[in-house]
């Protein structure tokens, strides 16, 4: 009865290379060489080190002013955090809302769109005058550039089933709720995580940028005070740690994505 | 059941009239049971009319077969049947009692897989219990029996997108096996695998089928398929589908791979192919 030539299983072609340490030490190395790069070609160069520090220089402040700039990485990181996670709490049920009624996509399609074309970033000072100096217009429009990314990703990732996996459920005799919950949810989490992970870039932005507008914290203010003295080694070194905040939390949501769907994990 | 009637006899051809619309169904015929019938159905989307009407029934642990040119209304038909569309007249009776919802005591493939991507082969095949609510234990019992009967062993824990589309398909049949519905239908579920699959697929189908006797409905556009593995093939017509011919495969079972050795395989494919030509179907010169 077994059929020796069907049952031969195609696996997945995947992208294998012989150890971890081969796979890892190419871009590690890359990292290091712009480093090396950097740190001996302004020398070389004779760039101006008051305009272009070298890595060694701006480097050096992550332990002389670790204080101030862990006090500003954290007030930034509170906020992109909470903005990212109310951005996410409205969007993924509104996404659910929008796909599941037809009437409701095509009537709200062109606020939709509006809203969506607005460069986000120039409602900061909206935010300032509606909301004051605090923590609130900075969470806001944090929310507000993470919202689309996760919102469009969710009426996609929700509206992409077949509908004859549908029949099969129905066969089955399941409930709406068994179908969402077995079905239609897992099917829409890897274009949804898609989504928050672009949100998550573009919450880093939002945050910043209002803190550009009106804030005496966070990275972003800390750049405006460095740049007042001329301090341009505290700006690269606030530069970087928002870098590392961008992919700090990247790296956290890609864990969970892992975590969560162990089916893509060698995609 | 009645294999007997089947195996040993000199097969002979049995073509009961050409036409099948307007027999009145009547509950029991030959001492069998008529379990599913259809009576004048028809449906059509909007103003078109993709389906019938059409009477058709099939008896417990019957394999019938639905054979017809594409666009022509079969999966329409079996999904009417499925309960899963409404028809836009008639109605389905199952045991003598009419369809109102989506029948449930049913297992359902269709051409593609429609596997869950995010979940295992073997938890594919467990969605059934899960959404049932049945004994867990005795589903995955069954579902490893039938991962052993379906050439599956081995591949439980591999994700669909691990595996090749002819044991997608499998999956696909374990999982509308498991809960031992008593009706099976399938959608040209060997539509989308290569010939030498499909060969083995219809010969694993069949033995299961032999084992479990449940009653099949298969839709299909293979008259090879067709004959290979029914009981009963009916042919329809083009859009919107009637049924025109009905054809009793008296052919023993298990029945080879290779067809060609039985002479009344090529009568009954002759007469499939000359009702095709005559509906204009085919248009030879």
């Amino acid at each position: 009865m077994l059929a020796t030539d069907v049952k031969s299983p195609t696996m997945s072609p995947q992208f294998h290379l012989s150890s971890p340490l081969a796979r890892f030490m190419p871009p590690v190395l890359v990292v290091i060489g712009s480093l090396i790069l950097w740190e001996f070609g302004s020398e070389w160069f004779e760039l101006p080190k008051y305009l272009l520090p070298a890595p060694s220089e701006f480097m050096n402040r992550f332990v002389t002013d670790r204080g101030v700039l862990a006090y500003n990485f954290s007030a930034t990181a509170y906020v992109v955090i909470l903005g990212f996670a109310i951005a996410t709490a409205i969007a993924i049920p509104l996404g659910l809302a929008i796909a599941s009624y037809p009437s409701l996509n095509h009537n709200l399609f062109p606020l939709i769109v509006f809203f969506e074309t607005i460069p986000k970033t120039i409602t900061a000072p909206l935010f300032v005058v509606w909301l004051g100096f605090g923590l609130s217009p900075r969470i806001a429009l944090t929310a507000v550039m993470t919202f689309f990314p996760i919102l469009l990703n969710s009426i996609a990732g929700f509206s992409a089933i077949n509908p004859r996996l549908n029949y099969i459920t129905r066969s089955m005799g399941a409930t709406p709720w068994q179908s969402f919950r077995f079905v239609r949810f897992p099917s829409a989490m890897p274009i949804i995580f898609a989504g928050m992970k672009m949100g998550m870039v573009y919450a880093v932005t939002g945050c910043v940028t209002a803190e550009f507008v009106g804030a005496n914290e966070g990275l972003a203010a800390l750049i405006l005070q460095a740049a007042d003295y001329m301090d341009v080694q505290l700006m690269f070194a606030a530069i970087f740690a928002t870098a590392m905040l961008g992919m700090l939390l990247t790296g956290i949501l890609l864990g969970v994505e892992r975590w969560l769907m162990p089916w893509r994990r060698d995609l | 059941m009645s294999i007997t009637r089947l195996s040993g006899n000199v097969p002979q051809i049995h073509t009961t009239a050409s036409t099948v619309k307007g027999t009145t169904p009547s509950l029991v015929e030959d001492g069998r049971r008529r379990f599913i019938a259809a009576s004048e159905l028809s449906k059509s989307f909007g103003g078109f009319q993709a389906l019938g009407p059409v009477n058709i029934h099939i008896e417990e642990g019957e394999f019938v077969s639905i054979l017809g040119p594409s666009g022509c209304g079969k999966s329409t038909l079996m999904l009417v049947v499925a309960g899963l569309l409404q028809p836009t007249k008639g109605h389905i009776e199952i045991n003598g009692r009419v369809l109102k919802r989506s029948m449930t005591d049913v297992g359902i493939v269709f051409q593609d897989h429609l596997l869950l991507e995010f979940r295992t082969a073997f938890e594919n095949v467990l969605l059934q219990q899960e959404i049932r609510g049945l004994d867990r234990n005795q589903i995955r019992k069954r579902a490893q029996e039938l991962f052993g009967k379906l050439g599956l062993s081995g591949a439980e824990s591999r994700y669909p997108r691990q595996l090749s589309g002819g044991m997608q398909q499998r999956v696909s049949i374990a999982r509308a096996l498991v809960h031992e519905p008593s009706v099976l239908l399938m959608d040209e579920p060997f539509g989308a695998l290569d010939a030498i699959s499909r060969t083995q697929i219809r010969h694993d189908l069949e033995a299961l089928w032999m084992e479990t006797r449940k009653s099949v409905l298969f839709i299909t556009h293979s008259i090879e398929e067709a004959i290979g593995l029914s009981d009963r093939v009916l042919v329809m017509s083009n859009s919107p589908g009637r049924v025109v011919e009905e054809i009793r495969i008296d052919l023993p079972r298990p029945r080879p791979a290779y067809l060609g050795q039985y002479p009344e395989f090529a009568k009954y494919a002759q007469q499939i192919y000359k009702t095709f030509e005559k509906l204009g179907v085919y248009q030879f010169k």
